[in-house]
């Protein structure tokens, strides 16, 4: 079944690929600077007017791992540390995440006592399965900040699955990304 | 080639279109029993009486047995005359209900055609908000005189974890249609409850509430409670087997989440799983020789099963990209399974039950999840989550007579 549709498919964006080719605009290479001429009221003056935001203009502030951006925006630690924002269903380190991880390596270098690293999740998915993705998450953040050369022994690691969400009154990507987070607490 | 396109998408949609072509429930010949329900209470208000009547007519129609007269009728209990209007059915079920010390419940059944009582009983429970247990139990022994399939599972009792706030939690008792509610375990985050024996006389549950997760068996006769064991991470116990004397974990000792088969007597816990990723939900199968459970180890949460003494692990399901939740009973295996591809708003998860005649859809729409078997395997629980509160509905698997109660809050987890 899989395999008919993809065949199909494959035909159809054949047939509109070969339908739409065009070549595209060659670029006049003849003219330099000296031939522009000159013009008044050469200032590029955009009007803006009536935005409106919805759920899908949000998805756009996500980040390359599809988190919220690692780059204090959000934040529900304490402490000084800033907390690790994940993409749905993840539960690794990547892209902008080290930011976060280097923010709380800095932290860390003045604090000398023990860590509590609380993995969270939204709501999707069955909760045994999340406590399990919130535990993978917050083990994560540990292993990230023991390659880093921080003691192991100084962190203890607890998932809190769905039951400490931080946005609750939206269906926007947004607020659903706002509880797939591991924060950070001084112990 | 506009009409070349227009047949391809029309040959996609057809081919597609078979996805559902397996939820066709049969029409069957009504063969269950007409009964009538006579109300001959005098002594409860009138708004206990419509709860009361209307708990005998559900629990008669989602026996599948019986084809229910819907009018509320009243009749003397003492009496042997039955309103005329009564006589069509075959049967009549007269009760009589009061509250003086405590609650009773009085039953007859009654055949129509020559007024003879074919049943009589009485019941009675020491505090009155817990009349719904009674009138379950009046219920399948009704059903069991007359020779049908056991509805027991209707005696059970539910138990089910709600959020309170952010890392609070109760753990509530109640009947099965939520008409009884009682918090068992109150203050913190206390999850997972899962009963410890066939006579839900006791129940693990996971506290989070100390440095590690800990898990504990409360007696529900006295109030007790005994420390098993604890874990770093996360610790859940997701099944028991039948003599007790088993338990299946989800523990984490290492920041990896994996299961676990932990022995009640000793506390020796034996790894199952070893897996870098996600193993969760450990169900017993095939006579506690096998075990099912949810693993990622493909990429996405999926339903596994494996030997006891074997590391090798087989997938149970092909279809769907996300089955993050099952239950078993003997060689029957129910799961939830995502089918939107959408990953935020509008989510469906449907229920399927797997069993040696295949896979067959037992919802088709919403989002619903936790699957529990009951007790003799007959009947499904399910969670439905619908605009951030729950509902849980029964389908009984051999009449396809289904039913849905409201919670009133988000179900974390539930067993019964």
């Amino acid at each position: 079944m899989k395999k008919l549709f993809l065949i199909a498919t494959t035909i159809l964006v054949a047939f509109f690929w070969t339908g739409c080719s065009q070549k595209a605009p060659e670029l006049n290479t003849s003219a330099n600077i000296s031939d522009v001429p000159s013009m008044s009221n050469a200032g590029v003056n955009v009007g803006e007017h009536g935005e409106m935001t919805n759920a899908d203009a949000l998805r756009g502030k996500m980040s390359p791992s599809g988190g919220l951006p690692n780059d204090g925006t959000y934040n529900n630690s304490s402490g000084g540390f800033q907390s690790v924002y994940f993409g749905f269903g993840d539960f690794s380190i990547v892209n902008d995440m080290q930011k976060a991880i280097d923010k709380n390596i800095q932290t860390l270098k003045s604090y000398s006592g023990n860590i509590k690293i609380e993995g969270n999740c939204d709501e999707f998915g069955t909760d045994e399965f999340n406590y399990a993705l919130g535990l993978k998450r917050a083990k994560a953040v540990k292993d990230a900040l023991v390659a880093q050369g921080i003691a192991s022994e100084r962190f203890t690691i607890v998932s809190l699955g769905e039951s400490a969400p931080v946005c609750t009154n939206s269906t926007a990507d947004e607020c659903y990304a706002q509880n797939r987070r591991v924060d950070l607490h001084k112990q | 080639m506009m009409r070349f396109i227009f047949s391809i998408i029309m040959l996609l949609t057809v081919l597609m279109g078979d996805s559902d072509a397996e939820l066709t429930i049969k029409k069957k010949v009504d063969n269950r029993s007409k009964i009538a329900i006579a109300d001959g209470s005098t002594l409860i208000d009138n708004g206990t009486a419509k709860k009361v009547f209307l708990l005998f007519l559900n629990d008669l129609k989602l026996s599948g047995n019986f084809s229910t007269d819907n009018n509320h009728y009243n009749a003397a209990y003492d009496s042997a005359i039955l309103p005329s209007e009564l006589k069509s059915n075959e049967y009549t079920l007269k009760y009589r209900l009061d509250n003086i010390n405590g609650v009773n419940l009085s039953i007859i059944l009654i055949k129509n055609s020559n007024g003879i009582n074919l049943f009589q009983k009485s019941y009675s429970i020491s505090a009155f908000n817990k009349y719904p247990f009674l009138i379950h139990k009046a219920v399948s022994d009704i059903n069991r005189i007359l020779g049908y399939r056991s509805i027991d599972w209707m005696n059970r009792l539910v138990l089910f974890t709600r959020y309170t706030a952010s890392k609070q939690s109760e753990i509530i008792l109640s009947d099965y249609t939520f008409t009884y509610k009682q918090p068992i375990i109150r203050n913190g985050l206390n999850l997972f409850p899962k009963w410890s024996d066939r006579s839900q006389s006791s129940f693990y549950y996971t506290a989070m509430n100390g440095a590690k997760p800990a898990l504990y068996r409360y007696h529900l006769n006295n109030g007790t409670k005994d420390f098993i064991t604890s874990s770093d991470g996360m610790l859940v116990c997701s099944d028991v087997s039948r003599d007790g004397s088993k338990l299946l974990l989800t523990m984490a000792p290492n920041g990896q989440p994996d299961i676990y088969e932990f022995d009640a007597a000793t506390k020796a816990a034996t790894r199952l799983t070893d897996f870098s990723g996600i193993d969760v939900g450990g169900q017993y199968i095939s006579g506690e020789k096998q075990i099912v459970f949810v693993s990622n180890r493909l990429g996405y949460p999926n339903i596994f099963k494996k030997y006891l003494t074997s590391p090798s692990v087989s997938p149970v399901v092909s279809r769907g990209r996300n089955n993050n939740s099952c239950d078993a009973f003997e060689n029957k295996i129910v799961y939830s399974s995502r089918e939107s591809g959408e990953r935020f708003s509008g989510n469906t998860f449907n229920i399927y039950l797997n069993s040696a005649f295949g896979t067959m859809p037992l919802t088709s729409s919403g989002d619903n999840q936790f699957p529990r078997f009951s007790s003799d395997g007959n009947v499904v629980l399910y969670v439905k989550q619908q605009g951030g509160k729950s509902l849980v509905g029964y389908i009984n698997i051999q009449t396809k007579e289904s039913n849905i109660f409201n919670v009133g809050s988000k179900v974390q987890s539930i067993d019964w």
